[in-house]
């Protein structure tokens, strides 16, 4: 091989590598870019899942139940004198 | 010849020429590549990357049971780009009612100088997908972190147990209660990180250089129990606008720990639209506001008298209704029905009569500074150091001190006079009497979970014995009895021993007289207008405290009325001895504490 022709191989193989390095450049860029969407999909589910928590949270208020039980379901409180605590007689457990 | 001659001497000016060119251009480089290079590197990096912070998650708050008290949600933020947007009439019309706001003004904003502007901070999911929804130039949206409350209270706009947590500002720093006292551990440590943005602000992958993790906050598991407070909430909130009183306090404590398990106290607030209200109403009374407890204190004038040997429960002091000291005359409550006093009365006896002028002699006995060194040891006039902000220490004053006089000062004490508390403090001490004698540390956190998963117990420090075991059984025997056979029957509680004691004490405060200062030349009286502090007719601070079941206490429960506009100690609409008849049957079933006396025992296998 004569020496102009190693310095075309070597320029083409220098092309070559530039090319691919830029194609991996904006491979890596336009991966970047994705991952950044799908990070910013996850704050949004996550910032959703906040929200449900918080309003399960807010659904969970006794201040809530009893007003929906008072309310909506008609229901009272059952009368303090009319709770018996049963006295156990014996703390064996019963067999068979 | 002389052509080629030319022609060498100009390729050889031409050679020069571009290798002094080349060589400034190489020098030139060499000066920036290698020599500026850091320098370069550095105003590059300040206009492409930008060094952010990355913030730790605020931990969260949850009651006893794991019920989620507070937490953290993501919210958007609007703002706008005034100089971007081309018709602020048109837009504001369309904004203003998405987000509740004013027209006129949000237009004015609109139309401002200045670059960018928030339009409203922290918005509901709902709100903001209609704002995104209307695609308006120079309007846009960016995520804020909101500390959020979600356990609604029983009364109208509050939230559960809003005193006791606080909250935190819109600087995410926590104000006012567990959130400010645990500030440090809730908030955790933000992270860093460094990138390189493009054209339009959006972060370069392969730019990103994390300087510091984030260090998220620990979440706290208080003692609390969101059902207790819920009970206690509903029970105070009623009797509070029953005696349209200024405030309210309840309180539920578990005499061997000191967990608080419930705290109420009205006015209260929402915590999640905090800036809406008066911030006299962030502070917790019953840590921080200091009042004259009244007779409650005569149990402990009791204790210390019997800790020291200094009387028996046998012992009689007189009562004739009429103790003189220093010019002062010492009265009881009942004095217009028995104007000449009950004759000769046990220390039992005072308690349940809760006679003034026979606690004053019980303090006598033992002397004014043993009294008031019990009163000291019991925790009175120093913090209890629970671990909810803004607490107050209270005022004992020593009888031979500045602003001590003498025996008056320490029989006034006796029955709760001249001195002043805290609910807190006076729950810890009935918890002493119901423990056997221990001063406990009253706490609302009883630990915390770091970002790990670990649980972290808090391990509360030994209490301190401020007074012998018999000497709190005897006091808790004479405190049942005057539940059972005094004068605050009213406290009972059908099935379970109650030991407990109620106080009335007079609230003093400014008070603008007419004051007779001279006369004139002509002989005339000359009068002025003077403000004393004195105490002011109508104003009263109504407590009960109590400990159940008297047999085996579990809990204090105390219960403070402040300032009933239904005044009276009997024409109140409802007395908080009665009011605890009406808890305490409640707060017992809640628990499963079985009854202590049964009625009508149902057997079962």
């Amino acid at each position: 091989m004569t020496g102009a022709g190693g310095l075309l191989i070597a320029i083409i193989a220098a092309a070559l590598l530039a090319l691919f390095y830029l194609s991996q450049s904006g491979h890596v860029a336009a991966t970047g870019y994705e991952i950044n969407a799908l990070q910013s999909r996850v704050a949004d589910l996550r910032a959703d899942q906040q929200q449900l928590i918080y309003r399960i949270a807010e659904a969970r208020s006794p201040a809530v139940i009893e007003r929906a039980a008072r309310g909506r379901l008609q229901l009272q409180p059952l009368p303090v004198e009319s709770v018996t605590f049963a006295e156990t007689r014996s703390t064996e457990p019963r067999t068979r | 010849m002389l052509a080629r001659t030319d022609s060498r001497g100009r390729a050889l000016l031409l050679l020069i020429v571009a290798t002094l060119i080349a060589g400034g251009v190489g020098t030139r480089l060499v000066w920036w590549q290698v020599v500026e290079r850091d320098h370069l590197a550095t105003l590059a990096l300040r206009q492409l990357a930008r060094q952010e912070e990355i913030p730790a998650e605020r931990g969260e708050i949850v009651d006893s049971n794991g019920v989620l008290l507070a937490t953290s949600i993501e919210l958007k933020s609007v703002f706008a780009t005034p100089p971007t947007i081309e018709d602020p009439e048109s837009v504001a019309a369309q904004l203003a009612p998405i987000l509740g706001l004013d027209v006129d003004a949000l237009r004015d904003r609109l139309d401002s100088d200045d670059p960018w502007v928030w339009i409203r901070r922290r918005v509901e999911p709902a709100v903001t997908d209609r704002v995104a929804a209307l695609e308006l130039r120079g309007i846009g949206m960016l995520p804020e972190t909101k500390r959020v409350y979600p356990v609604t209270g029983i009364a109208p706009g509050t939230t559960l147990a809003a005193q006791v947590l606080g909250f935190v500002n819109s600087e995410g720093v926590g104000q006012y209660g567990i959130e400010a006292s645990r500030d440090g551990q809730l908030s955790g440590l933000p992270g860093s990180v460094t990138a390189q943005e493009d054209v339009i602000g959006r972060q370069i992958a392969d730019s990103i250089r994390q300087l510091s993790e984030p260090v998220d906050g620990s979440d706290l598991a208080l003692t609390i129990d969101a059902g207790l407070q819920h009970l206690l909430e509903a029970t105070m909130y009623d009797t509070f606008r029953r005696n349209a009183a200024k405030g309210v306090t309840g309180l539920i404590m578990d005499v061997d720990s000191g967990a608080i398990r419930a705290l109420a106290t009205f006015p209260s607030f929402d915590a999640n639209s905090y800036p809406q209200f008066d911030p006299e109403l962030f502070t917790n009374p019953a840590v921080s506001r200091q009042y004259e407890p009244g007779s409650v204190m005569k149990a402990f004038t009791i204790a210390a008298a019997l800790d020291a040997g200094a009387i028996t429960t046998r012992d009689t002091f007189k009562d004739d209704n009429n103790l003189r000291l220093a010019g002062a005359r010492i009265q009881n409550a009942d004095r217009y029905q028995y104007p000449y006093g009950h004759g000769k009365l046990t220390a039992g006896e005072v308690l349940q009569l809760s006679n003034n002028v026979g606690a004053a002699r019980i303090g006598l006995a033992l002397g004014r500074q043993g009294l008031y060194e019990a009163f000291r040891r019991f925790g009175f006039g120093s913090p209890t150091g629970v671990d909810i902000s803004g607490e107050a220490a209270g005022v004992v004053w020593n009888p031979d001190g500045p602003n001590g006089s003498g025996d008056l000062t320490a029989a006034q004490n006796a029955f709760g006079q001249g001195l002043s508390v805290t609910a807190m403090q006076l729950a810890a001490g009935y918890a002493a009497i119901g423990n056997g004698g221990t001063l406990v540390t009253p706490h609302v956190v009883a630990g915390w979970t770091t970002p790990d998963g670990t649980y972290h117990p808090i391990e509360q420090p030994p209490g301190e014995r401020i007074m012998r075991a018999e000497t709190a059984t005897t006091v808790l025997e004479l405190l049942t009895s005057a539940i059972d056979d005094g004068i605050a029957q009213a406290a009972s509680v059908p099935g379970y021993s109650i030991a407990g004691k109620t106080g009335t004490a007079q609230i003093a405060g400014p008070v603008t007289e007419r004051v007779r200062v001279g006369t004139d030349a002509d002989g005339r009286a000359v009068y002025e207008k003077v403000t004393r502090h004195r105490y002011i007719d109508g104003w009263i601070d109504s407590s009960f405290i109590g400990l159940m079941p008297a047999s085996d206490p579990k809990l204090v429960t105390l219960i403070l009325i402040h300032r009933p506009a239904t005044w009276g100690l009997y024409q109140m609409a409802e007395r908080p001895d009665a009011l605890f008849r009406r808890l305490a049957p409640q707060v017992l079933d809640y628990l499963a504490i079985p009854p202590d006396r049964p009625q009508q025992p149902v057997a079962a296998e």
